[in-house]
């Protein structure tokens, strides 16, 4: 910090008792001293404290001074005893230029308390104008951040100071000088920890140190990576489906190093992909607990958590910007991955309440853990079963086309069923003969045989097109194009 | 050279076994099914031939497959014209019972409506074919498709691109786009026969269980837990009116007149599946 210019500054009274002599070698600098060849080898020499500097001149004994100035006099307070000449100023902060006084003292001193000689001993004193402190800006950062501290006087920065930071229980370093503010920890420091940060005005003297405990902080955020379910926006029918309140609920564990700073930590829900109004909630269990609750799938959202059927939610740390991410599965997603018993029979429950609209009085199957198709419906038994493709995470939509389709069957006649399995059992004789291509794509030949199939299945795949925005199968890419291909395949067929 | 042989070979074999094509059947009331109406046309057996020949299986093994694929084949045209003679004969005798200007209406107020989506999926697959015939771009199926199927998810690409070379498929659907736009009225023959078998299955049911309480109450449990009860019910009822109609087995070959009637489809599916397809694994 630069001075230009030096601010007249009270200097009254100096009781010698309260006088410190500091540094006075340290700082010394040569001014322009009036006077004879008696003082010819004393420089004048100030002491600087803080802001305030301070220079004296002494009558050597037996001597007594007459008159005392001290120059530029609108710059400098001057008192005198008949030994002294103390002079005293204080440089402003706001000056530019380096701390050269233009200031001098001169004066008469004489054997007899008259005129003439010229003042002999120049020393220099300095003195306390007041308490120093330490002050910072922050208390506790996080790692790669810094903050300012700032050694005080009087409320006011310090122009020069000595620093040390190191890391709490090693060796501390060296001082370095530097200005009375500075930004610590030093750039590029990367491990947390307790530092301790000192700070002097002297550079040999640590009678005016101060310290301060800077918390220089990594935040942990940990959870398990499992995924947690989405809460179906009926608390009845989570019951029905065995879920319990812990499957909703994403415990986030804090920890700091240092530890003990886990109260900074204020977790948020930062982002929601896919995005939907409710975001679920977060709260603070303990200083070291926080948890999130689930978010509602809406019955009405027909493609919950997207393709994937699973959200993504960016929980973030406001002081840290820690992040962390839950992952929220769609109920159905949640339910057929799960390691419950009957999953499967529980996923059909939840279609069957989510979509009551749609597959109110229809008929219902049951779940066939050896089917590879889709759905199946015999005619021959009268069941209805749906397959493991049905049953897959992103399946959902896929299960309540299945219904609809397996319904139209259920309710078609015995003659028409009857007939249509012949026809498609001849159908998939003639393919694998090679004389058919593999379906969807149109047969060159039609046989008369094969129409019953397609007059059983042309209805079953058209309601399976027409339903696709209420069942959802318009998110399902490439399974409505295949429905629809295979709706065309059929009407070819009943040419 | 060898593998022309045992193709002549495996052909003789079958000729072998093809039984007198004039034999008779089945007779219900005064009609009559002959072996030669279920026989498999020459394509398939020359197929079957083709397809069993590369497999590497003993001829002892090739013979069973072909003379079991060509069995249930037949098996299967039997039940196709024995329920065809069946149903109609059945539809006849209650034909008052079986149909309605109510039913008609409805089954015309749903064709409507599937025809109004399909004119569009028809349209929009006719604007790709003629585009992919067109142009000239190296990938013009793909411009074909992403321009007018995408869009409406009205097919997968392999649909466009294994079916936009065939002629028949085009006149198809100019002919069908051509037949809804001028007001198409009158339903699918399947439609109307679907209406009076369902309508003749429950009456069969209701004739069946009329002296039966126990079998009403059966049936109605039955819906709710899906057992075969009232397939059953179906059938013995269907086996009682062909009794009615009068009808003879002339061979045991193809079993029972319930056998012919409904064979064991799921079995000879599985076998179909397991046998034919023998060059690769699905």
């Amino acid at each position: 910090m630069s001075k230009k210019l030096l601010k007249i500054f009270m200097l009254v009274v100096f009781i010698a008792s309260s006088v410190h002599v500091l540094h006075a070698e340290s700082e010394s600098k040569s001014l322009t001293v009036e006077g004879g060849t008696n003082n010819s080898g004393n420089q004048l020499k100030y002491t600087r404290f803080v802001n305030m500097y301070y220079m004296a001149a002494n009558a050597s004994t037996g001597w007594t001074i007459h008159s005392a100035n001290i120059q530029p006099s609108n710059t400098w307070t001057l008192s005198t005893t008949l030994i002294r000449a103390l002079g005293g100023g204080q440089a402003d902060e706001g000056s530019s230029t380096a701390e050269l006084f233009g200031a001098h003292i001169h004066g008469q001193i004489s054997q007899d308390g008259g005129g003439d000689g010229t003042m002999p001993v120049f020393d220099v004193y300095g003195q306390h104008s007041g308490s120093l402190a330490l002050e910072r800006e922050k208390d506790k950062i996080i790692v790669g951040d810094s903050t300012t501290f700032a050694l005080m006087e009087n409320g006011t920065v310090v122009p020069d100071a000595y620093w040390k930071c190191y890391l709490q229980n090693t060796s501390a370093p060296a001082w370095t000088s530097g200005g009375g503010s500075i930004s610590l920890p030093a750039t590029g420091t990367t491990t947390p920890g307790n530092y301790i940060v000192e700070a002097r005005s002297d550079s040999n003297n640590d009678k005016d140190k101060k310290t301060s405990i800077l918390a220089y902080i990594k935040v942990n955020l940990t959870s398990t990576s499992t995924a947690i379910c989405a809460k179906p926006n009926n608390t009845s029918i989570s019951s029905a489906l065995g879920l319990a309140s812990s499957e909703f609920v994403k415990e986030i564990a804090v920890d700091t190093d240092p530890i003990g700073n886990e109260d900074k930590v204020v977790l948020g829900i930062k982002t929601l992909s896919p995005t939907q109004a409710d975001k679920g909630s977060i709260s603070k269990d303990s200083n070291t607990k926080w948890d999130y609750f689930a978010l509602t799938e809406s019955n009405s959202n027909l493609n919950p958590g997207g393709a994937n059927r699973c959200w993504t939610i960016t929980v973030e740390d406001d002081f840290s910007k820690e992040t962390k991410l839950v992952f929220i599965k769609s109920v159905f997603s949640y339910l057929v991955t799960s390691s419950k018993t009957e999953k499967q029979d529980k996923a059909l429950t939840y279609v069957i309440w989510k979509y009551l609209n749609l597959l109110q009085g229809k008929n219902i199957g049951i779940y066939d853990s050896g089917l590879s198709d889709y759905g199946y419906y015999s005619h021959v038994t009268g069941a209805t079963r749906y397959g493991v493709p049905c049953f897959q995470p992103d399946a959902e939509n896929i299960l309540v086309s299945t219904i609809l389709h397996e319904d139209v069957h259920a309710n078609q006649s015995f003659a028409l069923l009857s007939s249509a399995s012949l026809g498609k059992l001849d159908y998939m004789a003639t393919r694998l003969l090679g004389l058919v291509p593999e379906p969807p794509e149109l047969p060159f030949i039609i046989n008369p045989v094969w129409r019953p199939w397609a007059d059983a299945e042309s209805p079953a795949y058209r309601r399976e097109s027409d339903s696709r925005n209420s069942s959802g199968i318009i998110h399902k890419s490439g399974y409505l194009e295949n429905v629809v291909s295979w709706l065309t395949f059929f009407e070819w067929l009943r040419q | 050279m060898l593998k022309k042989i045992s193709i002549q070979l495996f052909i003789f074999l079958l000729l072998q076994t093809t039984p007198a094509t004039d034999e008779k059947i089945i007779s219900i009331g005064n009609l009559v099914i002959n072996e030669a109406d279920i026989i498999p046309s020459t394509s398939y057996t020359t197929k079957l031939a083709e397809k069993l020949s590369t497999a590497d299986v003993s001829d002892s093994i090739k013979k069973k497959i072909s003379e079991k694929v060509q069995y249930i084949l037949k098996k299967n045209k039997l039940a196709f014209l024995a329920n065809d003679i069946v149903y109609k004969n059945l539809k006849k005798k209650y034909y008052p019972e079986l149909i309605s200007s109510k039913d008609i209406d409805k089954a015309k107020q749903e064709m409507l409506v599937a025809n109004k989506n399909k004119l569009e999926r028809y349209r929009l697959l006719l604007q790709a074919i003629k585009y992919v015939e067109d142009s000239k771009k190296q990938d013009r199926i793909s411009l074909a498709y992403d321009k007018f199927l995408k869009p409406n998810s009205i097919c997968t690409y392999d649909f466009l691109e294994r079916n936009y070379k065939n002629k028949k498929f085009k006149k198809f659907l100019e002919d069908q786009i051509k037949h809804i736009n001028q007001g198409q009225t009158e339903l699918h023959a399947a439609e109307i026969s679907e209406i009076t078998s369902k309508k003749l299955e429950v009456l069969l049911i209701q004739n069946y269980a009329s002296d039966k309480k126990h079998i009403t109450e059966h049936i109605e449990l039955s819906e709710l837990h899906q057992c075969n009860f009232k397939m059953n019910i179906i059938k013995s009822s269907i086996i009682r009116e062909v009794e009615s109609m009068g009808y003879k087995l002339h061979t045991e070959k193809y079993g029972s007149l319930r056998d012919v009637l409904w064979p064991p489809v799921e079995e000879y599916s599985k076998f179909i599946s397991v046998h034919l397809n023998l060059q690769k694994n699905e």
